[in-house]
C-alpha cells in the first residue's frame, strides 16, 4: 500500500477497499463489492485485503464497526476515509478530463 | 477413506504447493497434516485448491487473527512447519525463521513457518497477494531466510567442528550439509529473480 508522494495517488487497491466500506462490511461482503464494481477485473488476494485492511486502519480510514462476537469482523469508512475518497475522486476526474480531451483530439486528427 | 502419505520437499514452497494441487486434481482432499505426514481424503476431484504461504515472521497471536481472517473468506488455514529444524547438541537451532541462526525463545514462531491454504474451487483466481507491492517485500522475506540459511551452511561447511566418532560419519555429514548449501542458494537465486521481475513490471503497472 503506497501513496505516490508526488502525486497524492491511492492504489486501485486501496481505493476500492475504501469504497467498500462506506456501509459497514466484513472481510467477504468487501472481496465481493470489489468483484463486482469492476465486473471481475479485480479479485483481491487475500494477503492483500488482510495487509489492505490493516493499513487503512493504522491511518484511521476506517474503523472496526459493531462490537459483536460474530464471526464476522465489519468495518466502515471514518470521516478522515470519506475526505481522502473524495480527493481522489477530483484527482481522477482531472485526469479522466484531461485524457479525454487528448484522446478525442488524437483521434480527430488520426 | 483416508489415505496416509509420508512426503518431503526440496522446495517446502512451491514444491509443496504444487503437489497438493495435484493431489486435489486427482480428487484427494488434505484433512490434517503434522511434521512428516499428511492425511488425505477422497473428494471430488479438483473439488479444492492449495496455497503455501510463508509465515515465519508471524507470531502465534498474529497468526491466529490472520487465519480467523482468512476464514471469513471461507479458506481453512493449517498450519505447517518447514523441515529444516536442527538440533545441534543442546542448542535448538531453528533454521529459516525470522532471523536465521536464532534460538527458540524469539519471536516468530516454530513449527508454523508455513501457512497451507485451502479453498473450494469456484473457478476464481486463488492468490494470497495480488498487488505488486505486496508481494516484494513478501518473496524478500522469503528469499532473505534461504540466504541466511544458505550462509549458514557455507560456513558450517568449511568451518564446522565435528565432534563424531569417524571419518565417514564426518564425510556424510559434509556432503548433507554441502546438498543443503546448494538447495538453499538455489531457492535464494529463484526469489531473486522473481523479485526483479516483479520490480521490472512494477515500474509501469501496480
Amino acid at each position: 500500500m503506497h501513496e505516490n508522494k508526488k502525486g497524492g495517488a491511492l492504489t486501485e487497491s486501496t481505493f476500492l477497499v475504501l469504497l467498500s466500506v462506506f456501509s459497514p462490511n466484513h472481510g467477504y461482503g468487501i472481496m465481493q463489492f470489489i468483484e463486482q464494481e469492476t465486473q471481475g477485473r479485480v479479485v483481491l488476494g487475500a494477503g492483500t485485503l488482510y495487509g489492505a485492511i490493516n493499513t487503512l486502519l493504522e491511518k484511521g480510514w476506517i474503523l472496526p464497526y459493531g462490537g459483536q462476537d460474530g464471526r464476522k469482523k465489519e468495518y466502515l469508512i471514518t470521516e478522515e476515509g470519506k475526505k481522502i475518497v473524495n480527493t481522489e475522486l477530483i484527482r481522477l476526474e482531472q485526469l479522466y478530463q484531461s485524457a479525454s480531451k487528448i484522446v478525442k483530439e488524437g483521434n480527430f486528427h488520426a | 477413506m483416508r489415505k496416509k502419505v509420508f512426503r518431503f520437499f526440496l522446495n517446502p514452497i512451491d514444491g509443496q504447493e504444487k503437489w497438493l494441487n495435484q493431489m486435489a486434481d486427482r480428487g484427494l482432499r488434505l484433512m490434517e497434516t503434522s511434521k512428516w505426514y499428511y492425511v488425505f481424503e477422497e473428494c471430488d476431484p479438483s473439488a479444492y485448491q492449495y496455497r503455501v504461504e510463508f509465515a515465519a515472521d508471524k507470531s502465534s497471536k498474529e497468526l491466529e487473527r490472520y487465519k480467523t481472517f482468512l476464514q471469513d473468506l471461507n479458506i481453512r488455514a493449517m498450519e505447517k512447519n518447514l523441515n529444516y529444524n536442527y538440533s545441534f547438541g543442546k542448542v535448538r537451532v531453528r533454521v529459516l525463521g525470522r532471523d536465521s541462526i536464532t534460538l527458540a525463545t524469539s519471536p516468530g514462531n516454530i513449527n508454523s513457518e508455513l501457512l497451507i491454504l485451502e479453498k473450494r474451487n469456484d473457478g476464481k483466481p486463488f492468490d494470497i497477494f495480488t498487488d505488486t507491492a505486496d508481494l516484494i517485500p513478501y518473496f524478500r522475506k522469503i528469499r532473505n531466510s534461504f540466504f541466511t540459511a544458505a550462509i549458514l551452511f557455507i560456513l558450517l561447511l568449511f568451518w564446522g567442528q565435528y565432534n563424531v566418532p569417524n571419518v565417514t560419519v564426518e564425510w556424510i555429514l559434509k556432503s548433507i550439509i554441502a546438498f543443503l548449501s546448494v538447495l538453499f542458494s538455489s531457492i535464494t537465486g529463484l526469489y531473486c529473480l522473481r523479485i526483479h521481475q516483479l520490480k521490472k513490471e512494477s515500474k509501469t503497472s501496480e
